[in-house]
């Protein structure tokens, strides 16, 4: 897949590009390049993988899947894929003024050389079809993620980017296992046929135990209740370009993973001696959404309320795959495209960088984060943008709260509709106290970031405001605003693409 | 994206397409100029004829699903017509034009920042105000309730301050909170067992088994916290920070009665009378709602006697008149639906004049403690006579619009052998008159304490006046036309009485 080739081949003619100092803008330049060429290529495949059910199969150099590596994509995977390249060009062009805050300027070429990487990791996990490249595809990406966390110009960055380090290796030390264990037993990797020979070796020990192994990595992977530690440092301290990415795909990329090893691998049939892994499920999900609802209430900067919300929507997610049933994934596949879109929205909103100042030893941050947010969109920027972002805000807000008439209404009614086809009440109650608390904390970030009177003693002025309009930061805004809104009046698109991916794991395709 | 069943539909979206310009207009006007507001009250009127114009619109209604489009399979944002939606239209957004035209003078008098500002949410409330009374199904109607939240917010925060913020992130606490976290449930649940989320005139949801459907009825109750009913009723007091027209426009008339709406909706469109009469009897328990809607009559009605503060003793006055609606709908008959339909317009009437008449003595006074108010009526005697006639029709004294309802009220509880409503009704009413009486005698028999005085008392601008006056003679005459006619004042399903205008 060329598509996954194209940014790895990019970042190295970044790390080349960083010794032609005459032109600190190129790198950038080829990075954005590269999104608009994979975005392309991926929206133009939506359509006959969406209308006419088409499924793409490539092997890797002519070998056929057995031996070689094959890549698949249906329509499970293709809008994820194509909204990879899509939100990374929007983080591209919503970083680059912030990243010369945060970053000395000579390192801009890698920093943009390990973002490509990171997001080359990411489309291969989302399409590859063979078991152990998407480990390898896993550890690409979450090497790289560790990188990017690690440039966030303040101290706490390097701790929050050491426990993402250890976190991740257990998680994909985890996933290698059970990879492994699941070789053993089937001898193939390719997910096709070892799905097919896994229905008779279902009652194998080793197999469950491989299967938990995976369940147990993607967890850590999209931080579901006690793994979720490493998330919150990195959503605080990455740059801010880092953190709209992460917020946007990182998290969903495990998702589907999950998705696809256990809808379509493991057929929902894995358990653990006589306990379907539905029920395992169903327990992190609850434990995830009521803890991230009440950590977001009790915590104080703005990002890491985000970061929590975005714990609560993986929780949701979870939720609606451990039901194993068509609507259930259904739903958790409008939830993942809504989040896709809001959650950065949010980011972009609210965020500001901290500012920083040249000293001897490096950049020093001179301001608070938490302080820096307070009153921020009812202060900051131009007139234009200042009313975008107000705007922007308000609508992914609501979006994640799930209010009529945004895309997040009609994924957490889909949510409802399948926890009461599979009549699991007490859970339609969690949900319902979550969206309350939802309500809360979206309220609070409402407060803060619009509050009229800027505290005194914020470190930022007068000066700050003047200075002329960023219009990247606008475009990248409404590239991700404009889908968000005409999705939540207009959800037909994805309605298509939930139904179908749905039914791709369910109903054809199966081996 | 826009389905219409018949070209005649169309009709039914002039009042929004004229919403919709006024709001544009209100939105890219250059300046906070007077000409803009006044053009905004132009269209209001002309929203006003062009509902009025809908009398002869056919019953067995063609339906509109506008804009939107289908926003899941099979449901959609559909507006229809039905009388009680066109009676409901119709005395609100007169009622929004007075208080319009109110405002004006207000904003002047009072040098209220953003006059623009203030009418452009106003208009989008009304707005959202008739998507309600027009909803063709839960959906549609949940969509427009839940924007009429959102719409109000930023009218009860204007004043700024602490105080308003914190009311105001009380109010949408409430408000959004309570339906996402019921309605959304309920609506998820409505349509998983009956398929569909329409209104229908018989009631929709025959098939679903009592309990399963008590269930639903109870979320689709505590969600509609705009009915301000006791979890929720903190809600109404806070709101009052807000300026008076909103006060009197939203917090009296829009917001509530949307609230009442709702629940008569619920009660005759999606239940049907047999339906829940059966329900009742398979399941006693679920006359809480009854008894929920008791309690607040009365607490409320005694909360109203110790406060000091006029619009808050008035919003726990209303929240006693929702009480007596809430009571009424849950009789579940007809004859209940009726009486707590025309008690919602008739309580519109009076509570809307004692707002409007409390921001003319606020004008006078600067102030909104009742011991401030001494013998205020001798000084501007139109208005306060407003106010008394208004607190009549408050209390049920005939021939003010008020009696008339609270007859219909007890006549149906009385049927339904409901005796509880008829004593509360009584408390209710003795507290009425108890905290009423003692300020029209405050009014009008204490001598004035002129060093409580603003030195600008009494430049009242005569609109404001003019208004306050135009609903107090709106009060009394409907209230007399009403006692005169007594029988066409069914404003029942078939649409005879005023609404056919026999």
């Amino acid at each position: 897949m060329i598509q996954v080739l194209l940014p790895m081949l990019a970042a190295t003619c970044c790390v080349l590009v960083t010794y032609a100092r005459f032109l600190p803008w190129f790198a950038w330049a080829i990075a954005c390049v590269v999104c608009v060429v994979d975005s392309i290529m991926g929206v133009c495949l939506l359509i006959p993988i969406y209308q006419d059910k088409m499924v793409l199969d490539e092997t890797i150099g002519g070998w056929l899947p057995p031996i070689g590596i094959s890549y698949h994509l249906d329509a499970l995977n293709a809008w994820l894929f194509c909204a990879i390249p899509l939100m990374g060009l929007g983080c591209l062009l919503y970083g680059k003024t912030y990243l010369h805050q945060e970053i000395a300027i000579h390192k801009h070429p890698m920093a943009y050389a390990v973002f490509l990487l990171c997001m080359a990791g990411l489309m291969g996990m989302v399409v590859t079809y063979d078991l152990f490249n998407m480990y390898v595809f896993l550890e690409i990406s979450s090497i790289a993620s560790y990188g990017l966390v690690a440039m966030g110009h303040r101290r706490e960055a390097n701790m929050a980017a050491f426990r993402y380090v250890m976190m991740g290796s257990i998680g994909a030390l985890c996933v290698l296992l059970g990879i492994g264990l699941l070789y053993a037993n089937t001898g193939t990797l390719h997910m096709q046929d070892s799905s097919a020979s896994l229905v008779r070796l279902m009652h194998r020990s080793s197999v469950q135990m491989g299967g938990m192994l995976l369940l147990l990595g993607l967890c850590i992977k999209m931080a579901l209740f006690p793994f979720y530690g490493w998330l919150i440092g990195c959503y605080r301290h990455a740059p801010v370009m880092v953190t709209c990415f992460f917020s946007s795909v990182s998290g969903m990329v495990a998702a589907y993973c999950a998705m696809r090893l256990l809808g379509y691998v493991f057929q929902g049939k894995l358990q653990l001696g006589a306990l379907p892994i539905g029920v395992f499920l169903e327990i992190l999900a609850v434990l995830t959404i009521l803890v991230g609802s009440f950590m977001a209430l009790y915590t104080k900067p703005i990002r890491s309320i985000v970061a929590y919300s975005s714990m609560v929507h993986m929780g949701y997610i979870m939720l609606g795959l451990s039901m194993h049933s068509v609507e259930g994934v259904y739903a958790s596949i409008m939830l993942m495209m809504m989040h896709v879109l809001a959650k950065p929205l949010v980011f972009m909103c609210v965020l500001f960088p901290e500012r920083c100042e040249q000293t001897p030893a490096g950049l020093e941050p001179i301001s608070d984060s938490d302080l820096d947010s307070v009153g921020a969109l009812a202060h900051r920027g131009e007139h234009l943008e200042r009313s975008l972002r107000k705007i922007a805000c308000l609508w992914a807000l609501g979006a994640m709260i799930g209010v009529p008439l945004t895309a997040g209404f009609i994924g957490k009614w889909y949510l409802l509709d399948a926890l009461m086809v599979s009549s699991r009440w007490e859970v339609v109650g969690v949900v319902a106290v979550s969206s309350v608390m939802g309500l809360i904390y979206s309220g609070r970030i409402v407060a803060r970031g619009f509050s009229l009177a800027p505290p005194s003693h914020a470190p930022y002025a007068r000066k700050q405001r003047a200075g002329p309009m960023d219009w990247r930061i606008i475009l990248s805004i409404l590239l991700v605003m404009v889908p968000l809104g005409v999705l939540g009046i207009w959800p037909q698109p994805m309605s298509t693409i939930g139904r179908s991916a749905s039914e791709t794991l369910f109903l054809d395709g199966r081996p | 994206m826009m389905g219409v069943s018949s070209s005649l539909a169309l009709i039914l979206i002039i009042p929004f397409a004229l919403i919709l310009i006024s709001v544009l207009m209100l939105w890219v006007a250059p300046s906070d100029r007077p000409l803009w507001l006044w053009l905004a009250v132009m269209l209001a009127g002309c929203t006003v004829l062009s509902i009025a114009g809908l009398v002869d619109f056919p019953l067995q209604s063609p339906k509109v699903s506008v804009g939107l489009g289908a926003l899941f399979e099979g449901m959609s944002l559909t507006l229809s017509f039905h009388p009680i939606a066109y009676v409901f239209a119709l005395v609100v957004s007169l009622l929004w034009v007075v208080t319009l035209l109110y405002s004006i003078a207000y904003m002047k008098r009072y040098a209220v920042p953003h006059p623009r500002r203030f009418f452009l949410w106003m208009t989008c409330s009304i707005g959202a105000t008739l998507g309600v009374a027009f909803a063709d199904n839960l959906l549609t109607l949940f969509v427009c309730y839940e924007a009429l939240s959102f719409f109000t917010y930023p009218l009860v925060v204007y004043l700024g301050g602490d105080q308003a913020k914190r009311a105001g992130r009380f109010y949408l606490f409430c408000l959004v909170g309570a339906s996402l976290a019921c309605w959304v449930p309920a609506l998820v649940m409505v349509r998983h067992y009956q398929g569909d989320l329409l209104f229908q005139s018989q009631g929709s949801l025959r098939a679903v088994p009592y309990e399963m459907g008590a269930w639903i009825l109870g979320l689709l109750m505590i969600g509609t916290a705009k009915t301000a009913m006791i979890p929720w009723h903190g809600w109404l007091p806070r709101a009052m920070v807000a300026h008076t027209p909103v006060s009197a426009l939203l917090h009296a008339v829009a917001v509530v009665k949307v609230g009442i709406l709702t629940v008569v909706k619920i009660v005759a469109f999606i239940y049907g009378f047999d339906y829940l009469q059966r329900m009742t009897e398979a399941i006693p328990w679920v006359s809480w709602i009854s008894w929920l809607a008791v309690a607040t009559t009365v607490t409320a009605g005694v909360a109203a006697l110790f406060q000091h503060h006029i619009k808050q003793l008035l919003a726990y006055s209303t929240i006693s008149q929702l009480g007596y609606c809430m009571m009424a709908a849950t009789l579940w008959t007809q004859s209940g639906v009726e009486a707590s339909l025309l008690h919602m317009l008739a309580h519109a009437l009076g509570k809307i004049t004692l707002f409007l008449s409390v921001g003319v003595i606020y004008a006078a006074v600067g102030s909104y403690q009742l011991s401030k108010m001494d013998g205020m009526g001798r000084l501007m005697p139109w208005s306060m006579g407003a106010f008394a006639i208004a607190a009549g029709s408050m209390i049920g004294i005939p021939p003010m619009v008020g009696a008339l309802s609270k007859w219909y009220i007890i006549t149906a509880a009385l049927e339904a052998q409901r005796y509880e409503i008829v004593i509360a009704l009584l408390i209710s009413g003795l507290c009425s008159a108890a905290y009423f009486l003692p300020l029209i005698y405050r009014f009008f028999w204490k001598t004035p304490t002129s060093a409580g005085l603003a030195p600008s008392a009494v430049e009242v601008p005569m609109l404001m006046t003019g208004c306050v006056i135009a609903m107090a003679i709106a009060t009394l005459v409907v209230g007399c036309w009403g006692m005169v006619g007594v029988g066409g004042m069914d404003m029942g399903w078939d649409a005879n009485g005023i609404i056919r205008g026999q």
